[in-house]
């Protein structure tokens, strides 16, 4: 017995191009987020034993208590939703600038780097597990924030809009993950590593307006502030918080966050291949 | 006592050479410098959102004084890198002693951390439009400088238990200075604060110190900055002697137990 397809001539028998095309990218997508999730797991397991990489879970409390104290002593009950939120956007940057700005290079450190770049996956998706779950840590700022301030300063924040919130807070990960990426490359790719990663913190909460209102900020600066994602994240959450955000301006937010993160992860990713080219082709993909 | 000198001025050396292997003139005045000048002006520029413009001087001279304080604790992170670096039996061992080496492995970061707390206090105050009532604020700055010290004090303290336990420097240097930003009068009066939490907060460095720059600039009578400028040095003293009890008890539990060369 013989299958109809082994009768038929070759050409008959060949999957119609745009279906192969379409199973293939399904095949794809699938192999890529199996690598990503993967990813991210192999960096818990690494954080886990990393006390280091709990960081802001100890410093966003303090934080909070901080700009909380000021607030209330102002006697600006207004102003409470941005020093509840400050922290989290904090963390998140932190854990951003701070731990995924080391993946690549302690695993340079650690010998891990040769069998990444041997093994037939491209690295920029391993790099992209690892830096969301690095990440993720940082949302729990948000988590720890409020609790502070309901515990500690029996101010209990209510989000008016909480699908607006949940969705700000879901494309501020996501921009997160694509800025983290991008300042992994440039980290992993500069000389001046430790200053990059001690100096880019205050200048970017003052820019992204993380604590206040960006028009606090000179009018020169200002441009600037909408380059970065924290500015349209800040605000959209604080609109979340108070019930604000609706129609044009909540989708413009929401696509400028997932634009810049967008745009940080494709540098990112161009990145971490020139930094895998360049040890490739200089013969220093061992070297610490 | 020449001799200890001595070795503290060589770990100052060392200290500063270390440094120099992490920054240039450059980067430190255009990265480190300019974020420290940034941390101020974000809790200042915040004062002046929420408040009047003495709020605002308050939130700033708060936050002027305590990169004073910041910066001297960063010492946590150079002596925890002895263990880490696997040079503490050599320490041990050394006829000079450990202490000198110990207690001069983070001068440099006094020094820094004296240059911005005085490029901050020159800067900042005319820029963000509180400027300081000069010459009175120039009075203020030997006070600043015996918190740098007092400060560094409280850092070699807790660099006990980085160098006790492995991996937990960073968790300890930002505890130590995130606990005197939350809770010692950088940003709100300590009257704020509950009175248990307040009794605590007095042995903390940094807390009498800016009472007295608090009470210069407002011309307090000589009394009460006195008597804060004494606190502050007696809080200082004593976690000098913490620290010191700290490394003796580390040092000769380590030799009896010949874990000294144990990475923490």
């Amino acid at each position: 017995m013989t299958s109809s397809n082994e009768r038929r001539p070759l050409a008959a028998r060949r999957v119609p191009l745009a279906r192969r095309a379409s199973v293939m990218w399904r095949v794809s997508l699938v192999w890529r987020v199996s690598l990503v999730w993967r990813a991210f797991r192999l960096q818990t397991v690494l954080s886990r034993r990393s006390p280091s990489h709990a960081l802001i879970l100890l410093v966003a409390p303090m934080q909070t208590t901080s700009l909380l104290a000021l607030t209330l002593h102002a006697h600006r009950p207004d102003a409470v939703a941005s020093a509840v939120i400050a922290p989290g956007l904090i963390g998140l940057w932190v854990s951003s600038l701070d731990y995924a700005g080391r993946v690549v290079p302690e695993d340079q450190w650690a010998g891990r780097f040769t069998p990444m770049v041997a093994a037939p996956v491209p690295l920029a998706l391993v790099v992209v597990g690892r830096v969301a779950a690095v990440v993720l840590v940082g949302v729990l700022a948000f988590a720890e924030s409020w609790l502070v301030a309901a515990l500690g300063f029996g101010r209990v924040l209510t989000v008016r809009s909480p699908g607006v919130f949940v969705l700000a807070i879901a494309a501020t990960c996501l921009a997160s993950v694509g800025t983290a990426m991008l300042l992994a490359g440039v980290i992993s790719l500069s000389r001046a590593r430790d200053v990059l990663q001690n100096s880019l913190s205050y200048p970017f909460y003052m820019l992204g307006g993380v604590v206040f209102p960006l028009t606090v900020l000179p009018s020169w600066v200002r441009p600037l502030s909408h380059l970065v994602f924290l500015s349209w994240s800040a605000r959209l959450l604080r609109d979340a918080v108070h019930g604000t955000a609706h129609g044009g301006p909540l989708a413009l937010a929401l696509a400028a966050i997932l634009a810049l993160g967008a745009a940080a992860l494709a540098g990112g990713m161009w990145l971490t291949r020139r930094l895998v080219d360049a040890a490739r082709r200089d013969g220093t993909v061992g070297y610490a | 006592m020449i001799h200890a000198i001595r070795v503290i001025g060589q770990a100052t050396v060392l200290g500063f050479a270390e440094m120099g292997r992490v920054y240039t003139w450059r980067t430190w005045t255009f990265g480190w410098l300019l974020r420290l000048l940034c941390q101020v002006s974000f809790y200042a520029l915040l004062g002046s959102y929420l408040g009047d413009p003495g709020l605002t001087r308050f939130v700033l001279v708060g936050n002027i004084v305590v990169l004073a304080c910041m910066e001297s604790t960063i010492v946590v992170i150079s002596l925890a890198g002895e263990r880490a670096q696997g040079t503490l039996p050599l320490l041990a061992v050394a006829p000079a002693g450990h202490l000198p080496v110990y207690l001069g492995r983070g001068v440099q970061w006094m020094t820094t951390g004296l240059v911005s707390s005085m490029v901050a206090w020159a800067v900042l105050p005319p820029l963000l439009g509180v400027p300081l009532p000069w010459p009175r604020a120039a009075y203020a700055i030997p006070v600043i400088v015996l918190v740098l010290v007092s400060s560094y004090g409280y850092g070699c303290a807790l660099a006990g238990v980085a160098l006790r336990t492995r991996g937990v420097e960073w968790l300890v240097l930002n505890f130590a200075y995130g606990i005197i930003m939350a809770f010692g009068g950088t940003n709100v009066p300590l009257s704020v604060w509950p009175a248990p939490l307040r009794a605590v907060v007095e042995y903390l460095p940094l807390v009498h110190g800016l009472q007295a720059v608090r009470g210069i600039l407002d011309g307090a009578p000589a009394g009460h900055v006195l008597a804060q400028v004494g606190a502050e040095a007696l809080v200082g003293a004593g976690w000098y002697l913490v620290a010191w009890l700290s490394m003796e008890r580390l040092v000769s539990v380590g030799r009896r137990t010949g874990t000294l060369d144990h990475a923490g």
